[in-house]
């Protein structure tokens, strides 16, 4: 197993990075955090495109920098795939591919046949002959991810590579994404201010704030016990998939919610945030809502607010004043009844 | 916008000021004689040496202006700023003093002129030799200037990029950062060998004025002047058609700043 090893700091101008974290081989990590808080920072010094002030980056046995040592960026082989794709302009897309292989010492005609194998793989073709400026971003960024691809890395570092597309472009990139990057047998670090690329894509995700890691689990840990405020409002949203049709989606175990959108169809994500659930200790009445029944698992006070874990046929978390937790009696045990409006669930298509 | 009426005089003015002369050279020039004129000896000589040292340093310039434009626009260190300065004295300098310093330089018993003298025998001033070290004196900057304007405005990621794929410096010089700034070494390349297709006063005190040898087109214009006033506009007419192409190519990346 090849892990990459990161354990550095460094100085940035605005604030300090300190972050240590490893990504075993064939799984996914996601960087998820604010503006500013040394996402990209930290892919730079992975690839080497600037240098810590200490600390040690190996992937597997190829160190990457130790003792003030560096190794530079073209001998890493760590491809990158950056928020604007940064394609070459004056190559065409298949050129763009074949730059990678070409760079390695590949005779022009090899380099080709690889960039055209990769197009081929990701079903690309039809953009082979097009130059940067003729594509769009949806296509431009999945060019991006093919020429990182093809240039046969060992880790694969994707930072920000949907926050430059418009929504529709971005639902598809991410499916291409979630398609295509557990073919890649290497670690892989996807950065993002969206939790939902996160959950989407990762295996784990590392919260990192300030310059600092300040929780990594799985998604489903994080979801369950956010480690920070910023944790609870970025990741701390309930997450199921379903299938969706008529207005309903099916979540599984036969639980069915109504959503406001009837023209989705097929395999969707829903999202609901923690706010949006209301507890009520008898049935509520009225209006199209999901309602059902469930048990407090546990409650954690999170300051100003309470987040309650349920269980029941969905689980789910709720969020409410510590005054809301008193006057309802809220222990681990109780039974309440939820109800969540059809209009406050999240429905985003997964499959096109 | 609307304009000032107050500025229109002066810029009327200004506009004759270098109107007239063109204008006045083109009304005098002798049309039916121009071959003639144009074919004569003295005409021929100046035009092929013209063509071709100010080509070898245009080509010189390029060769030796586009890795010190690259180094100026990508790396940091102390003295930058002194060195542009230096790289850039001879747009300012009097031609006049720089064939001076050429002769400190280059002569016969220059810093540099005379190891050369005493290795190889080489004289380089009043040589044709001398003509395009001149000339290269003075066309560098343009090449420079322009190159690392181009350079600069590069989004250096395209080169981190390049590095991520597997390119080392050169590579990425060689084939990100090279083809992406054509427009800017067109430009420069063009605009240094205009500036050395017109040089006097620094090939005229270095290389001299040798008809032949080192007398090029606007050193004939000078001569034919006191001599032959026909040669004279019949070359001059040469010069100004060659700047206004120069000029009409290069108008969108010169002076829109791209």
């Amino acid at each position: 197993m090849t892990a990459l090893q990161v354990d550095v700091t460094a100085a940035r101008p605005g604030f300090a990075l300190d972050v240590s974290f490893e990504v075993e081989a064939g799984h996914t990590l996601a960087l998820l955090g604010p503006n500013g808080a040394g996402k990209s920072t930290t892919i730079e010094l992975i690839a080497g495109l600037i240098q810590p002030d200490s600390g040690r980056v190996a992937l597997g046995e190829a160190v990457f920098y130790a003792d003030g040592v560096a190794m530079p960026p073209e001998q890493r082989r760590v491809g990158v795939v950056f928020q604007d794709y940064v394609l070459f302009p004056h190559l065409d897309v298949r050129d763009n591919l074949a730059f990678g292989p070409r760079s390695r010492g590949a005779t022009n005609r090899a380099a080709r046949t690889q960039a055209e194998t990769w197009l081929d793989r990701l079903g690309l073709n039809d953009l082979a002959r097009k130059r940067p400026s003729e594509l769009s971003g949806g296509q431009a960024q999945r060019v991006a991810v093919a020429r990182a691809l093809a240039s046969d890395p060992r880790a694969l570092l994707l930072d920000e590579p949907l926050s430059a597309l418009d929504v529709g472009a971005r639902a598809q990139v991410r499916s291409f994404l979630a398609r295509h990057l557990k073919d890649f047998p290497g670690p892989r670090i996807v950065v993002t201010h969206e939790p939902t690329e996160a959950f989407m894509l990762a295996d784990r995700i590392a919260i990192i704030e300030g310059g600092a890691i300040t929780q990594i689990d799985t998604p489903e840990g994080i979801r369950r016990a956010p480690g920070s405020r910023y944790a609870a409002d970025l990741v701390g949203i309930n997450l199921y998939r379903g299938a969706a049709h008529d207005g309903q989606v099916d979540v599984g175990d036969g639980h069915t919610l109504t959503i406001a959108d009837t023209g989705v169809r097929g395999d969707v994500l829903v999202t609901i945030h923690p706010r949006a659930v209301g507890l009520y200790t008898t049935q509520p009445e009225g209006s199209p809502r999901n309602t059902w029944q469930a048990t407090v698992l546990d409650i954690q006070h999170l300051g100003d607010r309470n987040r309650v874990d349920l269980d029941g046929p969905l689980g789910i978390t709720a969020e409410i004043t510590p005054a809301a937790t008193t006057g309802l009696g809220l222990a681990p045990g109780l039974t309440v009844w939820i109800s969540v409006k059809a209009t406050e669930i999240g429905v985003q298509a997964t499959d096109r | 916008m609307r304009h000032p009426r107050a500025l229109w005089l002066p810029a009327v003015l200004g506009l004759a000021l270098v109107g007239i002369p063109v204008v006045s050279l083109l009304v005098r020039t002798p049309w039916s004689r121009l071959g003639d004129l144009l074919g004569s000896d003295i005409a021929v000589q100046a035009l092929g040496l013209s063509a071709l040292t100010s080509l070898a340093a245009a080509a010189a310039a390029f060769v030796l202006g586009v890795p010190l434009a690259a180094i100026l626009a990508r790396s940091r260190f102390r003295g930058r700023s002194v060195l542009r300065a230096l790289i850039t004295l001879p747009m300012v300098l009097p031609p006049v003093v720089g064939g001076a310093a050429l002769l400190y330089a280059f002569g016969r018993r220059g810093t540099v002129g005379e190891p050369i003298y005493e290795a190889t025998g080489l004289v380089l001033p009043f040589s044709p030799w001398g003509v395009i070290l001149a000339n290269t004196f003075v066309a560098l900057p343009f090449l420079v200037v322009t190159v690392e304007a181009g350079i600069r405005n590069l989004d250096s990621r395209y080169e981190s990029a390049a590095a991520t794929l597997g390119a080392g410096p050169w590579t990425a010089f060689r084939r990100v950062t090279l083809p992406m700034v054509t427009p800017a070494l067109l430009a420069g390349t063009v605009l240094a060998w205009a500036r050395a297709l017109g040089e006097f006063g620094a090939t005229v005190t270095f290389a001299g004025n040798l008809a032949g040898r080192t007398q090029t087109l606007p050193l004939a214009v000078f001569v034919a002047l006191e001599q032959d006033r026909d040669a004279a506009l019949a070359l001059s007419v040469v010069l100004v058609a060659v700047s206004l192409v120069v000029l009409v190519a290069l108008r969108d990346r010169w002076w829109t700043g791209r």
